[in-house]
């Protein structure tokens, strides 16, 4: 690690994938200043294995982001507030409100099965791909993904079309 | 509701975030890494490994991420009979509890002084994640350790207003592979509740005590700064004639969304948080002389806005 060609290799996939990490970040999170500090940790933490991961670097840095999220916490707590007192986007009509009201089913979520509606529903990853990611057995990832689906009350009948790379 | 509408919520949330500081981004990634480093040898302990599947393994254990469930432990365990560290830097015990041969420990904490809790689990290592609620909520997960550590893993300190009101710490365990057990061998679970020290000063309106632990050293108060309200910028110096940690500091009332807070330390960006009331955890600054903290509030500035500064030295 470290490089001339190792800094261009990295400095080049943070470019090319930042942005589209710091979403999954966000929606993890659902706090801008944690989804940067997220990405941050799993990029520095990238770059020290960078020797061992560029030929899938984003793989990688995604679990670590992941599994990260999932184990975060902090010295000091006294100072944290709640995401909800973010400010957020207005919904003016019906369907809007739904959204909105969606949207704050999903913060509600455990962080697992926030972690594998946002895989699945956002990422778009098969549910093999997600199981690989999580560490976990395809069997988990659909049982956490229905119960997540479950309390969000969202009927997967009425899914319109067939979801990841292999359907369900 | 259908997947679909699920999809589109969260692409209405994510499509709209970009990484403003991309520019910076690969730099600042590269110097956390050496700062990763640094802590790795400074504590002189193993730091976890980051890739370890605790999320998917943790799934497997039976909703290990439920805040409100409980789980039933195949044992109840015993008290172990441990001391717990009676006092840390500024901090007293008030009460504790350690127990092994079991996965779940249930700490309540009366209403009473302004208390900070604390939580750990060792014996069993990384193999298993330690949970830990206050009523029913956060603060977060850790992995356990495989030593006792000095003090806890876990901190929660509660407010005043916080501290005037009874609590309920819980802490349980889930096995990060399958087929291990429940309650492994050798676990041990502790919980802690103790006094926070006297706030010595107040920075950007919150608290500031004289000593913080630090990665097992005890760092007392040597200065702080904070802006006047609706400054955009704080520049703090600092001369340090030994190891040295800056805080972070920062608040408004109402932030607009966009308004963002830059950390430079001796000219190099470190980070950028969102201006609120936030507290950053501690920068290292790493050798003897003087060191300099610039603050930047980049966007609109609001009248209320200010930043902080504190520092701090090791006690030798």
């Amino acid at each position: 690690m470290g490089g001339v060609s190792d800094v261009t290799d990295f400095d080049e996939f943070v470019a090319a994938r930042s942005t589209a990490l710091l979403r999954t970040a966000y929606l993890l999170t659902r706090d801008h200043g944690r989804a940067e500090d997220l990405l941050q940790t799993a990029l520095a933490k990238g770059w020290l294995a960078w020797s061992r991961i560029e030929s899938d670097p984003e793989s990688y840095v995604r679990k670590i982001m992941v599994n990260t999220y999932s184990t975060w916490w902090r010295r000091r707590w006294n100072d944290e507030r709640p995401t909800e007192q973010l400010p957020d986007q207005g919904y003016a009509d019906a369907d809007t409100t739904i959204r909105g009201d969606l949207w704050t089913a999903l913060g509600n979520l455990p962080r697992g099965q926030r972690a594998v509606v946002v895989l699945r529903f956002f990422e778009d990853l098969t549910e093999a791909e997600t199981a690989r990611l999580l560490g976990c057995s395809v069997g988990t990832v659909k049982s956490q993904a229905a119960r997540a689906l479950a309390r969000l009350r969202i009927d997967e009948a009425l899914m319109d079309e067939p979801l990841g790379r292999e359907g369900r | 509701m259908s997947i679909h509408e699920l999809q589109q919520v969260l692409h209405d949330h994510a499509d709209d975030v970009v990484d403003t500081a991309l520019a910076g981004r690969a730099a600042a990634a590269r110097r956390e890494a050496v700062g990763i480093k640094w802590r790795r040898r400074a504590v002189g302990t193993l730091v976890v490994a980051v890739v370890a599947p605790v999320l998917g393994a943790a799934l497997l254990g039976g909703g290990p991420f439920d805040r409100t469930g409980t789980i039933d432990p195949v044992d109840r365990g015993h008290s172990a009979d441990l001391d717990v560290l009676s006092s840390f830097a500024g901090r007293e015990l008030l009460d504790s509890e350690v127990v092994t041969g079991t996965n779940e420990l249930v700490l309540e904490v009366p209403a009473g002084e302004h208390t900070e809790l604390h939580a750990a689990c060792w014996g069993v290592g990384p193999k298993y994640t330690l949970h830990v609620t206050l009523d029913g909520e956060g603060p977060g997960d850790g992995y356990c350790e495989t030593n006792r550590p000095e003090v806890s893993q876990l901190a929660y300190g509660l407010t005043e207003a916080e501290s005037g009101v009874d609590h309920t710490l819980r802490l349980w365990i889930t096995p990060n592979y399958p087929d291990l057990p429940d309650v492994p061998a050798g676990v041990f679970l502790m919980a802690a509740a103790y006094r926070s020290p006297d706030v010595e000063a107040s920075v950007t309106g919150q608290e500031v005590y004289a000593l913080e632990r630090v990665d097992g050293e005890d760092y007392e108060l040597a200065a702080y700064d904070e802006s006047r309200p609706g400054a955009r910028t704080l520049r703090s110096t600092f001369t340090a004639t030994d190891l040295a940690q800056v805080e972070i500091f920062s608040n408004a009332s109402l932030p607009h969304p966009e308004d963002r807070v830059t950390v430079l330390l001796n000219g190099i960006r470190q980070s950028d948080f969102w201006l609120g009331p936030r507290s950053f955890d501690h920068l290292a600054a790493r050798y003897k002389g003087p060191h300099t903290v610039v603050l930047r509030i980049r966007g609109d500035v609001p009248p209320d806005a200010v930043l902080g500064v504190v520092w701090r030295t090791i006690k030798r």
